[in-house]
Formats: structure tokens, sequence, C-alpha cells
């Protein structure tokens, strides 16, 4: 049986930006199984074909995009996609997801995967229409924002197509740039530098295929099964009734709302930006992904100068809104607006905002350094004016959208409160208030992520004591091997908040036909996926050093709230998750690991 | 066993002779918050026991007021929920009343001979599995005195086994069920209360390892009724006995009706489809309310997957979306009946099937003229992607590709998730 009636396509798009050449290939056939497709492919593809060392912003490097065999199929979310590449804002293996209507539309032309790589000489367009594939020149797309360019392609090519595109800060390789699907992003890890380095604006899509399963009528049983699980899940209620900041007052009450630049976890004016307020004062619509029953999407009702956008989701709503002690939602809208119409990844981009705040209060920066602007917490319109210098890549926003990583490399005072791991911008979980969630930054793949296996339920659904590091680093282990399997399959994670992974274990085991016995031998995918991604960044030269946390987390204790006085104790959590997983005490994964894990040992 | 006992467990489960009991969970307002569908239990109550509801759980204090309800031969039995658990108020659905509780406290909250005396046919208490080792011993600690005492009274004492904690991952949730669901009998469950595990040949392993009748429970509620009519006509399958449903039965627009078609599947052997008569309409009519469309198009993938190959895509739907980005005013595009393709095919070649309701292509007259494609408002007719030999002989390049309204269950309204596709006239055969 071939992998084209197990659910894939069996090509992968190979795509040469320096020669212009295009080919196809078909997929790993005897890796398949291991890594399922998605972030497993990626990282298989970035193992095996990436080289080592590689400056993330040279031809040379990878920039990977999959989908997974569920895609383009009618389970729930299944128009979800990644990317995989070496990342300019940490130099570590980085993997980003998207939901959008762009994703099952390159399952239907035939593609399981496409890799770009090399760097074109102009200005380039990437058109895939089914098996037709042409590389054309952008140079009249070059500088205009994501909308502008979304418009300006949907008149040159009518008709079902899709496009994915970077804004000005990814043509200017900045490590805030993400890449757009409409309102949708691959956002984290400046993944739209590397787009913009290989100098390719755009990519269009278009495709009529089908997908096959390998046992249509378990597969129709299971996605019955699935379904159901979603709609009876009051989780996934909330979701479609109050968006991802439903979570926001519940994550304040907690103590682990980020506020002030992590100076506490407490926001006074929570009231104001939680998913209540925002549906009653702002939000119109629902939107939906392609394939989601859930729609946590929204549209805003438009300001008085006609801006609105499809938001603010949680992460989003904390870094406009409490990290820069800012509670009005309209500026939170606005400073979406820039972020969204001009590419750039929210959550950093308000991390760096936050970060000029405390740094322009305590006079570690001046005003003459940041064009004129004197950034005070709350103070919206200084918010306003980083995020668009940002946005433009003008003046200031020229450093500035490098992130606070590199921010901190120039202003080494400010280092102590510099809110990212390996160069990631933090996310909206204090670690000091939640221990297992601190766990998964300092470890994470990425950098500072909640996406990758943070057991988040520690902190809205009491699954445990969240100011314990007691039995975190298994929890952290059991979730990430649960996470990378949704990225790989590839959906997004609120249907499992529905489902659980045996859900997900009996719709890819009637998709594919692989043989994965039990729930527990599917885990184990995910198990190896994520080692896999770990291998990458060994070979990258990042080990147990890099999996660390800002000195705000580790010794400035936490003030107010409920994990007054916390800071985070991170070497015994290291030293019991390398052991659970099978790593040595340098967080290297053991030859024997490896091998137990069917993977190989590559340089 | 105390005499009391055996007459206790008929009353709820022997009610119609079948061992089965169809029950439902009214103590929410104990356990969490006041949930709308309990702000006024009485009508609620009221409703489900004109539904032939065979039990309730209450709290004790309900129970004191709505006691009059349950007296007679044959009212339904009273179950009493005997402890009280902080885990709901953690949850996001009502921070209102979320302390920033850290760890989970478990109480017994009253005695055996309490409920005895306010008339009582069983009690429920949790054993939360899955959390950490000292919630554990404290739950095991709980249900054996409680069993203890409701043993010596001679009342039923029901165990509801909850995965609850770090611990559970969707790799071993339904090893930990079946696991509890036998420490409960151990323990000396009279019967278990418990989530379905999500499929019947994993459910009736559980089952089989307790031996005592077990009662699924619903979990939150679906806006689609047929998933909770569906997972209890499971449960029943994979040999349990009944259920123990809250908010599925409570927060419908009509508990008594939801009641009335669980108690039908029960009792009289119902399909789901009976129990929502869906197996006795003839034709019908698709309509769009576009402003619930959120343009995911599940729809039209459905509508593919389930015509031709059966495989997935979007290409030769029956329908179309017709999406408003940046806005969200999608335009759901379907066959209306408006019948004005039928009109303008010179041929007859296009028919309006009686038995069906739908337009359907006698492909043999079709001369691919285009017209029925041309015409149609919704431009839903599309061309079909492969030519076809017709009875004359001759060959058609294309031939015109209609909705078929599935033969009566569409599948765009099944999947929708918002109702933005219903069926909005359907005519009961005679």
């Amino acid at each position: 049986m071939t992998l084209r009636e197990r659910a894939y396509c069996d090509q992968i798009l190979r795509v040469d930006l320096s020669s212009g050449t295009t080919s196809v290939t078909p997929l790993p056939a005897e890796a398949m199984p291991l890594v399922l497709g998605g972030k497993g492919l990626g990282a298989w593809l970035l193992y095996h074909e990436g080289t080592p060392g590689v400056d993330p912003l040279s031809p040379e490097n990878l920039l990977i995009f999959h989908i997974g065999p569920l895609t383009g199929t009618t389970a729930p979310t299944a128009g979800r996609f990644g990317c995989t590449t070496i990342s300019p804002a940490t130099k570590t293996y980085s993997d980003a997801y998207c939901g959008g209507y762009w994703g099952q539309l390159l399952k239907y032309a035939g593609y399981d995967a496409l890799v770009l790589n090399g760097a074109a000489v102009e200005p380039t367009l990437l058109v895939i229409d089914n098996e037709q594939v042409e590389l054309r020149p952008a140079g009249h797309l070059w500088g205009l924002n994501i909308t502008q360019t979304d418009k300006k392609l949907k008149e040159e090519y009518p008709g079902d197509w899709q496009v994915l595109t970077i804004g000005p800060p990814g043509e200017k390789m900045r490590s805030l740039a993400g890449i757009f699907n409409e309102s949708r992003a691959l956002a984290r890890g400046g993944v739209g530098a590397v787009m913009g380095s290989k100098n390719l604006k755009a990519i269009l899509v278009r495709g009529d295929g089908l997908v096959k399963v390998h046992d249509p009528q378990r597969y129709q049983r299971a996605l019955q099964l699935a379904f159901r699980a979603v709609r009876m899940s009051s989780e996934t209620t909330l979701l479609t009734q109050e968006g991802t900041v439903n979570i926001l007052d519940i994550i304040n009450v907690m103590g682990a709302l980020p506020t002030r630049n992590f100076q506490t976890g407490q926001f006074d004016q929570a009231d104001n930006v939680s998913g209540y307020a925002f549906r009653k004062h702002e939000w119109v619509k629902d939107y939906a992904c392609f394939g989601c029953p859930i729609a946590c999407g929204k549209y805003t009702r438009p300001l008085e100068d006609g801006t609105f956008i499809e938001g603010p989701e949680y992460e989003t709503t904390f870094a406009m809104g409490p990290n820069c002690a800012i509670g009005e939602r309209e500026a939170i809208i606005r400073l979406n607006w820039w972020c969204d119409e001009y590419g750039l990844d929210t959550i950093s981009a308000g991390g760096v905002v936050g970060l000029m705040m405390e740094m322009f209060e305590r006079g570690l920066i001046k005003s003459s350094e940041l064009d004129g602007i004197q950034p005070r917490f709350g103070d919206v319109g200084a918010a306003l004016a980083l995020v668009e210098k940002m946005a433009r890549v003008e003046g200031c926003g020229e450093w500035l959208a490098q992130g606070v990583a590199s921010i901190a490399g120039r202003f080494p005072e400010a280092e102590p409160f510099a809110m990212h791991v390996k160069g990631l911008e933090m996310p909206a979980y204090h670690p000091n208030a939640a221990k297992g969630t601190a766990l998964a930054y300092a470890v994470s793949e990425r950098g500072a992520c909640h996406l990758r296996g943070a057991p988040l339920g520690e902190l809205f659904s009491g699954s445990a004591d969240p100011l314990s590091i007691e039995g975190k680093p298994q929890l952290f282990r059991d979730h990430q091997a649960d996470k990378a399997l949704w990225d790989s399959a590839c959906l997004c994670y609120f249907p499992g908040y529905g489902m659980s992974l045996k859900e997900l274990w009996q719709l890819v085991s009637a998709a594919t036909g692989f043989d994965y016995p039990a729930v527990v031998d599917f885990e184990l995918v995910g198990e190896r996926i994520s080692t896999l991604a770990r291998a990458i960044n060994v070979r990258e030269g990042f080990q147990r050093a890099a999996d660390t946390l800002p000195d705000r987390n580790l010794s400035q204790p936490m003030v107010g709230g409920p994990a007054d006085g916390h800071v985070v104790e991170l070497a015994p959590m290291l030293d019991e998750y390398y052991r659970l997983m099978g790593w040595d005490a340098d967080g290297v994964p053991t030859p024997e690991r490896m091998q137990a894990l069917q993977l190989t040992n590559r340089g | 066993m105390k005499t009391g006992m055996q007459a206790r467990m008929d009353r709820l489960f022997n009610r119609h002779g079948d061992g089965r009991a169809v029950c439902v969970a009214a103590d929410h307002g104990y356990m969490s918050d006041v949930t709308p569908n309990v702000v006024n239990l009485r009508p609620v109550t009221e409703a489900v026991i004109r539904g032939g509801v065979d039990g309730i759980l209450l709290s004790p204090g309900q129970a004191m007021r709505l006691a009059p309800l349950f007296q007679g031969r044959d009212g339904p039995a009273l179950i009493l929920r005997a402890d009280w658990m902080n885990m709901p108020r953690l949850g996001t659905s009502n921070v209102a009343n979320a302390v920033p509780q850290r760890l989970l406290n478990h109480q017994k909250v009253l005695t055996a001979q309490q409920a005895l005396d306010l008339g009582a046919s069983a009690i429920t208490i949790y054993l939360f599995l899955g959390y950490n080792d000292q919630m554990e011993t404290t739950g095991i600690d709980v249900c054996a005195k409680f069993v203890r005492e409701c043993h010596q009274v001679g009342l039923p004492c029901i165990i509801e086994p909850l995965a609850y904690g770090g611990q559970v991952t969707g790799a071993n949730v339904v090893e930990i069920l079946t696991l509890g669901a036998r420490m409960a009998v151990e323990i000396g469950a009279d019967a278990l209360k418990i989530p379905y595990t999500g499929d019947v040949e994993s459910f009736q392993t559980l089952v089989g390892v307790s031996g005592v009748p077990v009662l699924v429970l619903g979990g939150a509620r679906s806006d689609n009724e047929r998933d909770a009519l569906e997972l209890f006509a499971e449960g029943l399958e994979a040999g349990g006995s009944g259920c123990l449903m809250g908010r599925n039965v409570t927060k419908s627009p009509d508990p008594q009706n939801m009641v009335a078609q669980l108690t039908g599947i029960a009792h009289q052997d119902w399909t789901v489809d009976r129990a929502l008569r869906t197996e006795a309409w003839d034709y019908l009519r698709l309509v769009a309310n576009h402003s619930k469309c959120t343009g995911c198009q599940l729809c039209v993938v459905a509508c593919v997957a389930s015509h031709d190959s059966g495989d997935f895509g979007v290409n030769l739907s029956r329908l179309r979306i017709d999406p408003g980005r940046k806005t969200g005013s999608h335009r759901v595009m379907l066959c209306t009946l408006c019948k004005k393709c039928l009109d303008v095919c010179p041929t007859d070649a296009l028919i309006w099937h009686e038995q069906t309701g739908a337009v359907e292509l006698l492909v043999d007259q079709c001369t691919a003229c285009d017209e029925c494609v041309k015409i149609c408002p919704t431009q839903v007719i599309v061309h079909s992607d492969e030519g076809i030999q017709i009875a004359s002989g001759e060959t058609l390049d294309w031939y015109p590709v209609v909705c078929d309204l599935c033969g009566g269950e569409p599948e765009c309204t099944k999947i929708c998730p918002t109702e933005a596709i219903y069926v909005a006239e359907r005519k009961e055969v005679a």
C-alpha cells in the first residue's frame, strides 16, 4: 500500500531560489510511521538535510513548510500547517504553526511539504497551481504590508488562491517578523526573516486534488467520536464564547498574568481586558480557521477611523496590555492592528515595548536613543509609536525589531529583566507562579514557549499545584509528547480541550493505517519527535547551559499575588526531566535512548 | 445484606424490570456555580419526571425542598450527593467563584442515616484518581467510610471514579478509569457513575471488570443532541445499565423530551434515529443562515467526502462558501430547490425526485448544453471532472453535478458547527 492511500500525497516540493529550479521527491517512506508528518517531518528533513551550524539568514538555511496526514480532511481544524527552520532569533531549531486557509490547499495541490533553500537575486513570488510551480518577479510587491500584498495578489490571481506573505520586517530580516495568511500567522522565531532572506515575498497556492484515507469507514467513525468529544466540552464552548482571552481572568486570579514586563503577576485593570469585556464591547462576529468547529477567532467592531482586526488573542492581549500596563481595549486593538498589518509577532513586539518601558523608567535608555519617544508603563501613545517604528522598520525600530535578547546585548544592564529564553520573548504565563510552565519555557526547543507541552492546566484547570515543582517534569514530559503529535498530525491544540490523545490516535490510525497498537505506542512517536528536535539543538550547540530562565525568574522573588516571594527552582526540575527523557546530565539524548527511539546520531 | 438494600436497588434500576435506569444529575449548584439550568430547579425536576426519569441526583438541601416530587410508588428514585469537592470551583467557567485554591479538597458532608431519612434510594460519592497520592488516599478513605455506613442501614452506595489531574494523559485515561472502576467495586460500591471512555470496546472492558451496574455520566452539554443520545446508546450496547446525565438534559431546550428519548432508548430499545424521529422523514429543504457561518468550510469537504470516490477535498462540492474574509460576512451558496434548472433543461434530463425531494440528473438524456449551469442563481451546479458515455452511445465531455440532499440526511447540515446550514422543512411520511 502506497503512502497516497494513507492520507499522504507522497510528494515533497523542493524549490531552490538561487537557481530558480523546482523538483518533486517522494516522502521518506520508512520514516513516516516514525515521525508522522507536520512537525515530525519538518524535524526529520532539517536533521537529515540541514547544514549543521548554518547561518539562519544565509541561503543555505532551509525553510520547510509542512502539513500532516489529517490535513485537508474533515478532522477538526485540518487546515493547520507549520514551518521549520533554524531561527535567526534563537539560532535553534524552530517551528511555527498557523491556522487560516492556506494549509489544506498545499495538500490539495499535491504536496506534504515544501522545502525552500537558496536565495533569489530579486524579490520573488512562488506560485503553486497544483502540479504547475513557478517563480515570478515580485518587485511590485516589495515594501507592501500584509493586507496590501494580499489584495494586490487577489486582483492578479482571481479565484480560489490563498496567499502566504511577509511584510516589511520580514523583507528586512528582523527577528520579530512572522509569515502571514491574512490575519493568521506563523509568528514566532523570526520565520518571516528567513523567508525575507530568500527574497521570497509571497507563496500563492491553489489545489483541487483529493486526500485518500486508509480506512474510510473507520475514519468516519473516528471523526464522529472526535467531533462529539469537541462538542461535549465546556472548555471549547468557552473558546467559542470568549475567544482565547477567556482565560485572562483566571490567570490573573492565579497571580500568573505577567504585568509590567513581568514585575508582577496581577494586573489591576484585568477586568477591562477580559474575554467577557471584549465580547461585550468589541467583538461582532466569530472567525473560524479552515475545518474548525470551535471558531475562537473574533472580529472587532471598527473603531472611529475604521480600524478593525481579527483578535486580539490572549497572548496579544497580555503582551500589549498588562505587560505594558495598558488597560484600554482600543489601544490593544490598535497595537494588534500594526502587528497584523505589517507582519510582526505580537508576543515579541509587546515584550520589546514592555522592556523599553522598564528601561526608560529605570533610566537605562534615553529618549534620544528612541527617536524622542519616552516610553513609560501605561503610555498608549509611546507604545503605539514604538510598535509603528518596528512595523515600518524605521529609526529605532530597526534595532528594536531584532527582539529583547538583541536589545539586552546592546544594553547589558537590562539583562536581568530581559524576558526571553534562548532569544525568544516570553509568552503570557509568569514562570514564578507556574513552575511546570517555567520548566517548559526553559527547555522548549524554540525558546520560551507555552505551546510545546507547557502544563498550563496547573493554572486554569487545577491539574496540579502551580507553585510546587513536584511531579512537574513528568507532567511536562507527557504534555510535550502529546503536543508534538498534534503538531505532526497536524491539528490545532484546541480540539484537544475536548478530544484526548486517544481520539487523535483513532483518527491517525484510521487515516494512515500505521500500526500503533495502543495509545502509548502513539505517544512514543511524540517523544521521538521532541527528541529529534532536541538532537538538532544539540548539534547547533545548545545543551543544559541554554536551558535557563532570566534572572527575574531565577533569583528575583515574585511581588504580590498567590505566588508572592516565589522564584523558580529550575535545576532539580531539569535533572528530573532529563532523566525521564533518557538524556544525560547535560541534556544530551544518550545514544541508547536515540537508538531505542529508532533515531540515528548525525554530526 | 440489609433487606432495604435490594428494595432500593430495584427502585433505581428495576422500575421497568430491565435492570436499566435513566437518571438525571442536578447537583450542580452544589458542586460549582449555579449554572442557568439549575437556577430554578423545581420546573426542571418536574419536566424530567414528566419525561419518565428513573432517578434524580440532588444535593441534600434541594432534596428537602423537592421531597414531595419523589413520593409515591411511581415516583423517581432520589439519589443524594454526599461529598463536596472544590475541583469545579477552579474551573474557568466560574471565575467569579474561583479562589486561588492550590490543593483539591474532598469532604464528606452527609451521613448515610441522614440520606435515608431524606428518602434516598442511593447516595453518590467521588473517587478522584490521577491528582496526587494524598488525594487518592483521602478519596479511598472517604469512600470506604461511606460504604460501611451505607451498608449498615441498607443504602446503595454509588461511587463515581473520575480521572482528574496532572497524572492523567490521553494515553492512560482509559486505563485509569478502568482500574478506578474496579477499585471502587473492591471498596464496596453497589453501582458506579463513570465517564464514557469514548468507544464501545473499551467501555465493555470497564463494565466487565466492574461487575456492578454502571451508569455513564454525560459531561458538558453538546449543542448537538444526537451526541448525548449516541453516547448513551453506546454505553448500553457495551453492557452499561443506563446514565446519570446532568447538563445534557438540564440545559436542553426541552428536558422532558430529552428524557423521553433516553428512556425510549433504554427501555424500549429505540435506536437513536428512532428517538430523534429522523427515519420517518420524506423530503426536505436546506436553508442557509449566512450570519451564523464562520467560513470553516467543513460542509464543503464533508460534501465531497460523501460523494464520488469518498476522498476528501473541495473539488466538485455541491455547495460553496463565498468567503467574506476580513469582515466575516460569508455567503453559504447551496441548492435552494428553485428548480430553474428544470425549467431551462431542453431535454428534461433534470427532474425533481418525489421521494428524496432533490433535483436528479437523468444523465442519458443530458446533452451537456450548459443551460442549467448558467441559470443556477447560487452557481452550485458544476461540471464533472470526467466525461461519461451515455445510453445513446454518445460521449459527453462533462455532465452537471447537482445536490442530491444526500438522500435525506445532508452531510453539510450534520457537520455544520453553528447551524448555518439546516433542514428547514421535512414532510413526514403518512
